[in-house]
């Protein structure tokens, strides 16, 4: 999708120059991966990409937990740095004050060209450094448009480092979210009325603990990013998942918390009810404050950006563009809805090669997300990335506060872009 | 499951001797894949009457993602699978990723589910010159390696350089080196002269493949010796070829 058009208008051809905003970025592979408690990461790359990662790294408080493996032309053509990637973890847990409990050898995209065998690799080490589980992955966007782009892998990385329990907790885990839910959010309360927790990643201080995730009776994908990974436990743990895409509609969160209701057997139906109707309540608030002003939807800002422009559209929101460079399998009954109901509303590709002009420079929006923001130089920006943190009717009540205060208040974007930890 | 890979020299006769395989295995009632993992894409074309099939490589430049299994795997003679991994643009991309990358497709696609075959035949080009053109032997595809060499000079240095890669492989749990078939070209002393190579290399003559106007005769046609001339001496020497292959290739998952 090369150029800004009309919803109705829509056409999703690849384009091939590109347009990189400085806004552009998220939670990358390298912050996910050190989820994982007591972890350290070899980087095996070229020194720029190693640089950049150190850069990202430090931005984002994880320097120390990251080293580098530099590999040159030479390394390449004739094979050797197979056998450096071994020689140099020798060293690397010399130099370590404390052995990791895991090594996520991480490779770049020049390895994923070479097509290297890692399987013969981590055999060796995990051999050599039995107290040390290896896990190989990749920061190779080029894989981004394929079943198995980065964040998929290091999911699956990441999970299968979770071993066989004999013991079952009442207690849910949240797949796809990097941050632990809010105990205020209707998750938390609703389950811990019937004696279950909800855990997620970021809960774990220690690998040990974090085994924890394991004795769960189910598995919530919040994010396609973890639903390969979800899969795969199922398989290997017997823990069974449900699909729950972070979304905004409150019919939509009914829909997830009957089959919520049927997957541990508890009905929930009354349960909800008061959740549904704060949030009912909140949106229809916000409605009348924001009143007609138009509002921009960032495809960064939330997995469902149609959905989530949908749901604004019928609660007398004025959307007046959508910024997204295509358009995801669970997210095209909304983007149908959305043509047929708002066909005129814009939708701007802020990858597309022709963003450099920044049409809409000065265009005043309500943006969900700074890169829309960014796009329009508009000042009231709601400051949310990947919807981190949204889950259910808490999330719409705490987007709506979000929404509300951006209204009401100049945000400086730049300060934004700057505090997010975009690098990696 | 047996998953076997056939290597030797460029132009020694690999395809041909590939695809008569497989269409004496399924004589046999064995259910065949074959993939040819040569850029030129022309493992399989005596299998399907002397027509190219689309390769895996520019099934995913014409339909990127929207890539499924029937657009790649063909049916040939006698129910044998068809499937040519293909490559770049002669003299730009990468080959030997760009064998990495159909594999890897396949995989994506399922494509051994949907054919289910009892035995699967790796068609190699020439050698093992980069990690691509080692992927067939890699963990998970093929057990068994056949070096398929006459007895001259080069097409035995070739056979040596890719049984010692093999073995170089062997602590990786790759597949095993076992054995080479001799495709003659009538050179004089040319069974002496494997034997005395294979003094170094190691391993034995699975089948001497005698050379024969047949193999021509039936490539003109299009076609396997075995579909073409399913009378012949050739076929009958093929047919040997696939027992003994049997005999000494090992059942995996």
């Amino acid at each position: 999708m090369a150029e800004s058009c009309a919803l109705h208008q829509r056409s999703f051809a690849p384009s091939g120059l590109h347009y990189v905003s400085a806004a552009h970025g998220g939670w990358g592979v390298v912050r996910i991966a050190a989820l994982v408690p007591e972890s350290h990461q070899l980087f095996v790359c070229p020194f720029a990409c190693g640089r950049h990662g150190a850069l990202g790294g430090a931005v984002n408080g994880i320097k120390d937990r990251i080293s580098y493996l530099f590999i040159s032309e030479a390394d390449i053509v004739s094979g050797d740095f197979e056998q450096m990637i071994i020689d140099s973890v020798d060293e690397l847990f010399e130099a370590l004050e404390k052995k990791p409990k895991v090594l996520f050898i991480f490779t770049s995209c020049l390895d994923d060209l070479l097509g290297t065998d890692h399987e013969p690799i981590l055999a060796e080490l995990s051999e050599k450094y039995r107290d040390v589980k290896f896990r190989h992955c990749t920061m190779n966007p080029i894989k981004q448009d394929t079943p198995l782009p980065p964040g998929v892998t290091c999911n699956i990385n990441m999970f299968s480092l979770l071993e066989k329990s004999g013991i079952k907790r009442k207690m849910v885990n949240v797949m796809g979210s990097n941050v632990s839910y809010s105990e205020e959010s209707d998750l938390k309360k609703i389950l811990g009325k019937y004696g279950y927790t909800v855990s997620n990643i970021s809960d774990y201080k220690t690998f040990e603990d974090f085994q924890n995730m394991s004795t769960a009776e189910l598995n919530i994908v919040a994010s396609p990013i973890a639903l390969r990974a979800a899969q795969m436990l199922e398989k290997k743990l017997g823990i069974p998942y449900i699909k729950a895409y972070v979304n905004y509609m409150p019919e939509l969160i009914e829909n997830f918390y009957k089959e919520l209701s049927d997957k541990l057997g508890i009905d929930f139906s009354d349960d909800i009810k008061e959740y549904k109707e704060q949030a009912e309540k909140k949106i229809k608030e916000v409605s009348d404050i924001v009143g007609d002003y138009p509002v921009a939807v960032d495809y960064q800002a939330v997995l469902k950006p149609y959905s989530l422009a949908l749901m604004l559209v019928r609660n007398g929101f004025n959307v007046k563009m959508i910024a997204s460079d295509g358009i995801a399998e669970h997210e095209k009954p909304a983007l149908e809805a959305l043509t047929q109901e708002s066909p005129d509303i814009l939708l701007e590709n802020h990858l597309g090669h022709d963003a450099v002009k920044f049409e809409h420079e000065g265009n005043m929006h309500l943006c969900i997300g700074f890169d829309c923001g960014y796009m329009t130089a508009s000042q009231k920006v709601v400051n949310i990335i990947e919807d981190e943190g949204m889950f259910g009717y808490y999330g719409i009540v705490r987007l709506m506060e979000l929404m509300k205060d951006a209204y009401n208040s100049d945000a400086d974007v730049n300060e934004i872009i700057s505090k997010a930890g975009l690098i990696i | 499951m047996r998953k076997i890979a056939i290597y030797g020299k460029g132009g020694i006769g690999k395809s041909t001797t590939t695809s008569n395989l497989a269409a004496a295995f399924s004589e046999m009632g064995y259910k065949v894949l074959q993939i040819g993992c040569d850029p030129k894409a022309d493992s399989t074309k005596n299998l399907t009457n002397g027509v190219k099939i689309k390769s895996v490589l520019d099934a995913i430049r014409e339909k990127g993602e929207n890539l499924v299994c029937e657009d790649v795997v063909y049916q040939g003679f006698n129910g044998i699978w068809c499937v040519e991994a293909g490559g770049p643009t002669p003299g730009i991309g990468c080959a030997g990723r760009g064998i990495i990358t159909a594999f890897e497709k396949l995989e994506e696609l399922g494509a051994y589910d949907v054919c289910k075959p009892d035995i699967v035949l790796y068609d190699v080009l020439g050698d093992v010159v980069c990690g691509g053109f080692a992927m067939p032997i890699r963990g998970g595809y093929a057990k068994d390696v056949f070096i398929v060499t006459s007895g001259e000079m080069m097409s035995l240095y070739a056979a040596s350089n890719i049984a010692s890669a093999v073995k170089n492989f062997g602590k990786r749990g790759y597949a095993e080196y076992s054995g080479v078939i001799l495709n003659s070209r009538n050179v004089e002393g040319e069974e002496e002269q494997v034997r005395k190579a294979l003094e170094e290399i190691g391993g034995d003559i699975v089948s001497i493949v005698p050379r024969s106007s047949s193999v021509q005769e039936a490539e003109n046609q299009g076609k396997t010796v075995i579909e073409a001339l399913p009378q012949s001496e050739q076929a009958e020497q093929y047919r040997i070829l696939a027992k003994k292959i049997i005999e000494i290739s090992k059942e995996c998952e």
